[in-house]
């Protein structure tokens, strides 16, 4: 397993439960009692199907939704709304789409009304490191999905926040497209060093990125399992067809019960 | 259809409304050369011959005097302003004026512009009606209910003996060729209007048949009225302005085709769509209203008898509230003043009167206000010559049969 | 018609038949011209008046009127629009009167207004303005209530303050709708400024009209027609095309769906 240099949990979820109550029925139990702990430095993906409560997770973590019980806490300070230090990157990448790629990437620093000499430097640093310098000045609607989501990526950075919240920032892309930004995300963490959470619904994904896997359950979310994936960095896409990266991947699919992993494990299924 | 109640509802709201409003300084004592005349027209038709033809032939200013003409959308508006000091003067229908006389407001008449009825029921030439009797069931236009025509058109049937409530319909036409259209098409079977409109009529090729005047036709009818402040800090302005619109009229009555030089120079707009003869036509009817009747042995006399019948008919039909003390309504005392000029030459000032800066007028034939012209003014010789406040030369051309420098 | 110039070319021709068949039906049915009027008598009417000058001078304080009447509407409408979308006071108490006030018909009232103001500019500015001003509050309201969510979502998790969220994501939203209510409110100022003329006036197109209508000069009413309608298409236009520049975002959106 490995450990980053500094032991401290940067994140701290300590039994977190959120519970809301819909307009018809009963109040449901979108995340049950979960607790993670994460180093700084790691890369944890988190894995599940629909309606596991990981959007749910990802909004208490970045502040924009309250939880029930329990508490999140970051680099020691519980999270009582957004913060400086967490950088969010949304399924949809939301370009405004009258600002220019170099503008809707200094958004935060607009906002938050910080030094705009160092903050766009970095920005423009930022996308150099995605492949799309030169395209600091063009509007969103002349990008590609691909490129638009890539903008994103570099906005929720721009501020440096120490940690980086990804919601399936590439479920929307074509495959190809996504696996090319994969690899792109891996450089930028192995560049920068960031802590990410990252969601995804693709199981490849979460292995090939993640340091950590953390598999959930549905109805109610819970935490289901925490693999640590044992594979050197950088990762390969070949790296993808070896059979240590398709043992992670078959855990992960056990358990979340997709399609018959092995002919003697079908009976996983009764965890979900 | 009782419009009175509509109008005492409405002059009891611009009361109210006018005593929340302070009123114009300009009623302050001392030295004052511009007065404020309200006409109660929204847009000049060229019957206001007691306003444009003073202003034109500079009568006005021989009384120093300067005026500043207010148009305003009917009668009781241009009431409104005199009685809230918003106006110093206006020209207005005896009926109104006896009901703001009514109401408190501080209005007096001060001589009369013009002393006979200026409507008449006008039929079509090959319509079969030919009496007033005729008109039983038939239907009578009028431009609105809230025009003077409507009290005179009721006086006028009660004389004949018809019921203008059950005998007669009244039609709303609005003014204009709506009216005229209305009457051509047969929407209409007879029109009460004033005599301007059927001067407009004629105008466009449309003559009509006026059924016999009643002895309405003789009763007073507009006056100029003052506001009773201003005439008592003002007395001797008041004269002044008075006797600059009543000389007016008379030039107006004595000289009508300089009255439509008047008319043309105030609003050049004129000359375009009329010819000169048809703009005359109009104008003459007006002027022929104005002309001094046998009940005045002056111009601009306030036949009080022929009043007291007009706020009898209109107590009897609705259209004034209370009776008034005709004493308290008009003011006949500056009257002798007023007419202290020669009506055989009403373009120059006497020697004598108040403090008038006696300036005689030339009788020219062209009074000409001064010698810079600009395009577009009327000339008398074609190939004559005259120099804009530029120093551009202009000829003088036919232009559309009118004789014009450009 | 594939280019701009084609276009334009087959709507002049299409203007000038128009004008030549209602030539000829006027003079082959012999109708009076104080019913319809030949265009060749307005066209005597608006060369005349022109040379003469007061044509343009009532041309010039009409334009005056409507686009003073239409700045100060549409100034004031974006300002308590804004108030009522932020402060739910001002909405509850303040945007109901406004409605109901805005339901009595501005010709009615008119008489009202030029007792109180005169019959000078301003009077006539303040009507226009009034009848402009309804329905670009409308139009601001709605388009600042058309909530983006995703970005609204964005500004919040970057910390955004209320005015931020309206100033760099609700505004812009905004704008198209926005520009509706301007298109809107810049042929009812022309309305209003006329409206304000027919009252009381000493010059402009409205003083022009009635003056006509009391001598059944028909042809010079339509000449003052043809004016304002040339005033209104040219201030619309302009409003239109400042629109496109405004919100270009939507303009690339075109290009880029090619």
């Amino acid at each position: 397993m490995t450990q980053n240099s500094e032991p401290v949990n940067y994140v701290g979820i300590k039994n977190l439960t959120v519970t809301y109550q819909p307009k018809k029925g009963s109040p449901v139990e979108a995340l049950q009692d979960f607790s993670l702990d994460i180093s700084k430095g790691e890369f944890v993906s988190v894995v599940g199907a629909s309606g596991c409560g990981k959007s749910t997770l990802l909004n208490v973590v970045g502040g924009l939704l309250g939880a029930t019980g329990g508490e999140v806490l970051l680099d020691g300070t519980p999270v009582r709304g957004p913060r400086r230090d967490v950088g969010i990157v949304f399924q949809s990448p939301v370009l405004l789409p009258w600002l220019t790629v170099l503008s809707n990437a200094l958004l935060v620093p607009k906002i938050q009304r910080l030094d705009k000499e160092k903050h766009k430097a970095r920005a423009l640093e930022l996308l150099e490191m995605v492949g799309l310098s030169g395209y600091e000045d063009k509007y969103p609607s002349e990008l590609s999905g691909g490129m638009q989501q890539r903008v994103s990526v570099v906005r929720a950075l721009v501020a440096d926040p120490a940690l980086l919240l990804m919601d399936e920032p590439f479920g929307a892309l074509d495959a190809l497209t996504r696996e090319q930004l994969n690899v792109d995300l891996q450089n930028i963490w192995m560049k920068t060093g960031k802590t990410i959470i990252f969601i995804t619904h693709s199981v490849t994904e979460a292995v090939f990125l993640g340091s950590r896997v953390v598999v959930m359950g549905t109805r109610p979310g819970r935490l289901l399992e925490d693999i640590s994936i044992d594979l050197s960095h950088p990762r390969l896409l070949s790296g993808m067809s070896s059979p240590e990266f398709g043992k992670y991947s078959d855990r992960v699919r056990d358990l979340l019960g997709v399609g018959p992993v092995s002919n003697e494990n079908s009976a996983a299924a009764k965890h979900l | 259809m009782k419009i009175s109640t509509t109008s005492k509802i409405v002059s009891l709201f611009t009361v109210a409304a006018l005593g929340l409003l302070p009123l114009n300084s300009s009623s302050a004592a001392g030295k004052i050369e511009t007065v404020r005349f309200a006409l109660p027209v929204a847009v000049p038709d060229g019957g206001q011959v007691w306003a444009y033809v003073p202003q034109w032939a500079d009568m006005f200013k021989s009384e120093g005097v300067k005026v500043e003409i207010i148009y305003n959308n009917g009668g009781g508006a241009a009431l409104t302003q005199v009685a809230s000091g918003k106006a110093d003067f206006a020209i207005n229908n005896p009926q109104a004026l006896i009901n703001a006389v009514g109401q408190g407001l501080p209005v007096v008449g001060i001589a009369t512009v013009i002393p006979r009825q200026i409507y008449g029921v006008y039929v079509l030439p090959g319509s079969p009606i030919k009496t007033y009797a005729d008109l039983k069931g038939k239907k009578v236009g009028i431009s609105a209910p809230t025009s003077g025509v409507y009290p005179f058109s009721q006086a006028a049937f009660a004389e004949k003996g018809l019921d203008w409530k059950t005998d007669i319909t009244y039609v709303t036409t609005g003014s204009g060729a709506p009216q005229l259209v209305a009457l051509t098409k047969g929407t209409i079977d007879a029109v009460a209007t004033q005599e301007t409109s059927i001067a407009s009529f004629a105008a466009q090729g449309t003559t009509v048949r006026q059924l016999p005047p009643t002895s309405v036709q003789n009763d007073p009818a507009d006056l100029i009225v003052a506001n009773k402040d201003f005439v008592k800090d003002h007395r001797d302005l008041t004269i002044r302005f008075a006797r600059a619109v009543i000389r007016g009229i008379v030039y107006a009555n004595l000289h009508p085709d300089k009255a439509l030089d008047a008319f043309q120079y105030e609003f050049p707009q004129s000359a375009v769509g009329l010819s000169d003869a048809e703009n005359l036509s109009i104008i003459k009817s007006r002027i022929d209203s104005t002309t001094k009747a046998s009940t005045q042995k002056s111009w601009g006399d306030i036949p009080l008898a022929g009043y007291q019948h007009v706020m009898d008919l209109g107590v009897k039909f609705g259209s004034i509230t209370t009776a008034q003390d005709l004493t308290k309504v008009f003011d006949t005392s500056m009257l002798v003043d007023i007419q202290d000029f020669d009506i055989r030459t009403p373009n120059i000032v006497s020697g004598g009167g108040a403090s008038v800066a006696a300036k005689p007028l030339a009788p020219a034939a062209t009074p000409t206000k001064s010698e810079v012209k600009k395009s577009g003014d009327t000339c008398t010789k074609v190939g004559a010559t005259a120099k804009t406040s530029a120093g551009k030369t202009l000829k003088c051309q036919k232009v559309s049969g009118k004789l014009v420098l450009r | 018609m594939k280019t701009a110039s084609g276009r334009s070319a087959a709507r002049v021709l299409f203007l000038i038949l128009i004008v030549g068949l209602w030539e000829f039906a006027i003079r082959a049915a012999h109708i009076p011209t104080y019913v319809i009027p030949a265009p060749s008598e307005v066209w005597n009417r608006l060369s005349l008046g022109f040379q003469q000058g007061f044509l343009l001078e009532y041309t010039r304080v009409t334009a005056v009127e409507i686009v003073l009447g239409y700045l100060v509407g549409v100034i004031l409408g974006f300002g308590i629009a804004v108030l009522i979308v932020q402060y739910f006071a001002v909405d509850f108490f303040l945007y109901p009167i406004i409605i109901s006030i805005n339901a009595v018909p501005k010709i009615a009232i008119s008489p009202l207004l030029i007792i109180w103001v005169g019959t000078g500019l301003e009077s006539k500015v303040l009507i226009a303005a009034l009848t402009a001003f309804f329905p670009l509050l409308v139009s601001v309201v709605t388009g600042l209530r058309l909530v983006e969510i995703s970005q609204v979502r964005l500004m919040r998790a970057a910390g955004a303050t209320k005015w931020q969220v309206f100033r760099m994501v609700a505004l812009p939203n905004a704008l198209p709708t926005i520009f509706g209510g301007l298109q809107v409110a810049i042929v009812l100022s022309v309305i209003g400024a006329v409206v304000g003329e027919f009252v009381g006036a000493s010059s402009g197109l409205g003083y022009y009209i009635l003056f006509a209508n009391a001598r059944l000069d028909t042809a010079s009413m339509f000449a003052g027609f043809v004016l304002l309608a040339l005033i209104g298409t040219f201030l619309s236009q302009a409003v239109v095309r400042t629109g496109r520049k405004v919100v270009f975002w939507r303009e690339i959106d075109k290009m880029a769906q090619v």
